[in-house]
């Protein structure tokens, strides 16, 4: 929404010819085009420590001689083989790039991430040569030859493995909460949790003891996530879980619980 | 009428509205809640002055649950909705765009808190000839800003920027523009486009 104050701003200073783009960029990539990044959205990463993906998609030889640190490099039949080593975080941070910016072979390859529901991915402006000529740090170590992307939990986020962890063997001191309504929960229900609808946890909050861990489910996260905020803001020692969950119809007790 | 008789009416008179005044505060005093606002909302807003309103960015709603959950500075509010909920400036609660300012009146509904009117904040209309297609815009980027004379301008924040932008785009926040107006616009007359993350 800053594009058409913008506009105005500049209207105002007596600029005469000004347009928006109102759509902006989530239009822009819908269309297909291209989108770059530089080499400060590389350090910023690495200042946050955050998760991304870095693709040098340069020929063998360039990358033995040196190549930006944490990058993979691209197999030689291109994008398609490491399609599984992807994410199924569609919000996951990717950069691929070339020798000196947009090539032939960085363009396939954004075209393709993109086309698999990915939207935060760009290449970098100015390539491998933008990187080094700035006088970053070059890696000359082998370059990896696979993805290894583990999404960063949010506040309150509790790991699918940990979550599963608590279901096989129920701890004393945590309690699994299930915040689906009764409706869903009569559809099936995991092991060892107890049921609040979401929309009762307020009213029904005293039957929650405090003493314990709470950590909570629902069937996406979403409302999971809402309840955690309330039972955080009652000075709970609460997490939540951010997975899908399904039932399986033919077999009792059967259920998928996936990132 | 004597002195007196007036008297008797005035003070009865007070007395009446005295005890309405009471009755009438006492049920206001019921229902008004503290505002709860977003430090961004009251840059153009007072509503640290009113009653009964929450005003933060939307993050997330269910309706299975009908509950919806707003960011308020750095804590999190809960509120339930339900048919009677008045919604302002969007289609449905779920259509409302993640992180655009809302502005809720609320009130507390069998211990809950709930949401009597929500207001999306109103997009900024732009008018018609000042828009800007992506297929025209896309045009103008395959010449470059010298050969198709224009300056495209990011308003987004410089680390949305450098995370992602259309190429050829320069970073301007727009907590920034004034100081680098100067520093990026040559003359009054090239074609300046503005974009950023779209109608969120």
């Amino acid at each position: 929404m800053l594009s058409p104050l913008a506009a105005r701003k500049a209207e105002k200073l007596g600029y005469k010819n000004v347009k928006v783009y109102h759509a902006g960029l989530p239009d822009w990539r819908k269309a297909g085009h291209l989108v770059v990044s530089n080499n400060a959205a590389i350090e910023e990463y690495n200042k946050l420590d955050a998760s991304y993906i870095l693709i040098d998609t340069r020929s063998a030889d360039l990358i033995a001689k040196g190549h930006i640190p944490k990058a993979v490099s691209l197999p030689k039949d291109g994008i398609d083989a490491l399609k599984d080593q992807f994410p199924k975080f569609k919000g996951a941070a990717i950069i691929l790039y070339g020798d000196d910016g947009v090539s032939e072979e960085t363009k396939k390859a954004f075209h393709a991430i993109a086309g698999w529901g990915y939207n935060q991915v760009s290449i970098l402006d100015k390539g491998f040569k933008g990187w080094q000529s700035a006088g970053k740090t070059v890696s000359t170590e082998a370059a990896a030859t696979t993805i290894n992307y583990v999404r960063k939990l949010l506040p309150g986020e509790v790991e699918l493995s940990v979550f599963k962890g608590f279901l096989e063997k129920p701890s004393p001191d945590t309690i699994i909460l299930d915040v689906r309504n009764v409706a869903e929960v009569n559809e099936g229900k995991l092991p060892n949790t107890v049921n609040i609808p979401l929309d009762e946890l307020e009213v029904r909050i005293s039957e929650v003891p405090k003493d314990k861990r709470i950590i909570v489910h629902c069937a996406t996260g979403a409302r999971a996530e809402m309840a955690y905020t309330i039972l955080k803001n009652a000075g709970y020692n609460a997490g939540y879980l951010r997975a899908t969950l399904s039932f399986d119809k033919d077999k009792e007790g059967a259920y998928t619980l996936e990132e | 009428m004597s002195k007196r008789s007036l008297f008797v009416i005035g003070a009865f008179s007070f007395l009446i509205v005295g005890v309405f005044w009471t009755l009438n505060g006492l049920a206001v005093a019921d229902d008004k809640l503290p505002a709860k606002s977003d430090q961004s909302c009251l840059k153009c807003h007072e509503y640290d002055k009113q009653s009964n309103v929450m005003a933060g960015k939307f993050k997330s709603a269910s309706v299975k649950a009908n509950c919806l959950q707003l960011q308020i500075d750095k804590g999190l509010e809960v509120i339930t909705f339900d048919d009677a909920t008045v919604l302002k400036n969007a289609p449905s609660i779920p259509e409302i765009p993640k992180e655009e300012s809302v502005k809720v009146i609320y009130a507390k509904k069998d211990g809950k808190t709930y949401a009597k009117e929500i207001e999306v904040k109103k997009g900024i209309a732009v008018p018609a000839e000042q828009l800007i297609t992506a297929e025209q815009l896309a045009d103008l980027v395959a010449k470059g800003p010298e050969k198709g004379s224009y300056i495209l301008l990011d308003s987004r924040p410089m680390e949305r920027y450098n995370e992602g932008h259309i190429p050829t785009a320069v970073g301007m926040p727009f907590f920034a523009f004034d100081k680098l107006a100067e520093k990026l616009f040559k003359d009054k007359d090239t074609l300046q486009i503005y974009y950023c993350a779209g109608f969120s």
